[in-house]
C-alpha cells in the first residue's frame, strides 16, 4: 500500500484533480461573469428577465459542472460506483432545491428559508460540489483498498 | 444493471466509512440550516475583520483609515464602512467569510476516523489562514477602490474568491495526504 508506485499514482491523481478543478473554476468564473452582465440586471424588457430562463439557466450550470465532474471520475476509472453516487447525490440535492423553491412559492417563505435556499443555490450552481465528492472519491478509493463494502 | 436495481443496492456498495462520511455530511449540512444566520457570529467576524483590515490598511500606506459602527440594513445584512475622507469600502454579511469558514471545517471533521486532534489542527489552521487571507483581502480591495477602481470588481468577485478557495483547497490536500483509513 505505501509503495513508491503507489504514492507515485496517489500524487499524479491529486495533480490532474488540482488541474480539473482549476479549470472547472474558471469555467465557472467565465460563466459566473455572464450572470452577473446579464441575469442579475434583471431587465424586465430583457428575455433573461424571465422566471423560467434563469431557472434553466441555474440548472444548466448546476449540470454542466455536474457533466464534468461526472467525465472527470470516468476519465480517471475510479470505480463506477463513486460516478453513480456522484449523480445520485447531486441530482438528489438539486430537487431537494427545486421543491424548496417551490415550497417558498406557493406555501409560505421565511427569512430564514430565503437564506438557507439561496446559498443551496449558491454551492450547487458552483464546482464546490464536483470538488467536494471528487476529493471524496480520491480518499475513499484509495482507503477503499484496505477496507471491504459492507 | 438497471438504474432501479442499482439504487435499491446503494447501500450495500457503500463501505463503513463512506457510510459514515454521507451521513455526517448530511448532518453538517443540516447544522449549516441552524447556524448560517446567527447574528452574533457575523457581528463578531465583521467587527474584528474591520479593526485587523483597518490596522492592515495603516501598516501599508501608514493611515488609520475610519471605521464606521456596524448596522443592519433593511435586508438584515449587517455592515461597517472603512475609509478616509475620499474612498470608503463596505464590509458587509457575504464578506466575513463564515460560509467558507464553515465549509472548510465541516469537510474536515466529516472523514471519519480520523484523529480529532489533526481534524481539529487542520480545522484551526485552515479558517485561521482563510481568516486572514480575507484580511489581507479587505485591504488590498480598499488600495483598489482607491487608485485602481476599475480593477475593484475583477480582485472582489473573481481573484480573491479564486485564491480562498485554492488555500481551502490545499488544506484539504494537506489534511488527508497519506492518511490511511484506520479500520475501527
Amino acid at each position: 500500500m505505501d509503495s513508491l508506485s503507489e504514492r507515485k499514482k496517489i500524487r499524479g491523481k491529486i495533480i490532474r484533480f488540482s488541474i480539473f478543478g482549476f479549470f472547472i473554476w474558471l469555467l465557472f468564473l467565465w460563466i459566473d461573469s455572464f450572470n452577473e452582465a446579464i441575469i442579475l440586471i434583471r431587465n424586465p424588457d430583457s428575455i433573461w428577465g424571465q422566471t423560467w430562463l434563469r431557472f434553466a439557466f441555474r440548472e444548466f450550470k448546476i449540470y454542466t459542472f455536474g457533466i464534468l465532474g461526472y467525465l472527470f471520475l470516468y476519465r480517471e476509472k475510479y470505480h463506477p460506483n463513486f460516478r453513480f453516487q456522484f449523480i445520485v447525490f447531486l441530482t438528489l440535492l438539486d430537487i431537494f432545491c427545486i421543491s424548496l423553491g417551490v415550497f417558498r412559492e406557493f406555501v409560505f417563505d421565511t427569512p430564514s428559508l430565503t437564506g438557507f435556499y439561496s446559498r443551496m443555490v449558491r454551492v450547487l450552481t458552483t464546482p464546490v460540489y464536483s470538488i467536494c465528492f471528487g476529493i471524496y472519491t480520491i480518499y475513499f478509493s484509495y482507503s477503499n483498498k484496505i477496507e471491504s463494502p459492507n | 444493471m438497471r438504474f432501479s436495481n442499482k439504487l435499491s443496492t446503494l447501500n450495500s456498495h457503500l463501505t463503513k466509512g463512506q457510510a459514515k462520511f454521507l451521513r455526517n455530511a448530511l448532518l453538517a449540512f443540516l447544522l449549516w440550516f441552524l447556524v448560517a444566520d446567527i447574528q452574533d457570529i457575523h457581528f463578531f467576524l465583521i467587527e474584528k475583520l474591520a479593526i485587523h483590515s483597518s490596522v492592515c490598511i495603516e501598516w501599508f500606506s501608514g493611515i488609520l483609515p475610519a471605521l464606521s459602527k456596524l448596522e443592519v440594513n433593511s435586508v438584515g445584512v449587517i455592515n461597517v464602512n472603512i475609509g478616509d475622507s475620499r474612498t470608503f469600502i463596505q464590509i458587509g454579511t457575504p464578506c466575513d467569510g463564515w460560509e467558507i469558514y464553515y465549509l472548510c471545517a465541516a469537510f474536515i471533521f466529516i472523514f471519519p476516523s480520523i484523529s480529532f486532534s489533526r481534524k481539529l489542527i487542520f480545522s484551526s489552521v485552515g479558517i485561521l489562514t482563510m481568516y486572514f487571507t480575507n484580511v489581507l483581502r479587505i485591504a488590498a480591495l480598499f488600495f483598489f477602490a482607491k487608485d485602481f477602481p476599475d480593477w475593484f470588481q475583477f480582485f472582489h468577485h473573481t481573484v480573491f474568491q479564486f485564491i480562498v478557495y485554492v488555500i481551502m483547497f490545499i488544506v484539504w490536500i494537506l489534511y488527508l495526504r497519506g492518511k490511511k483509513l484506520e479500520v475501527k
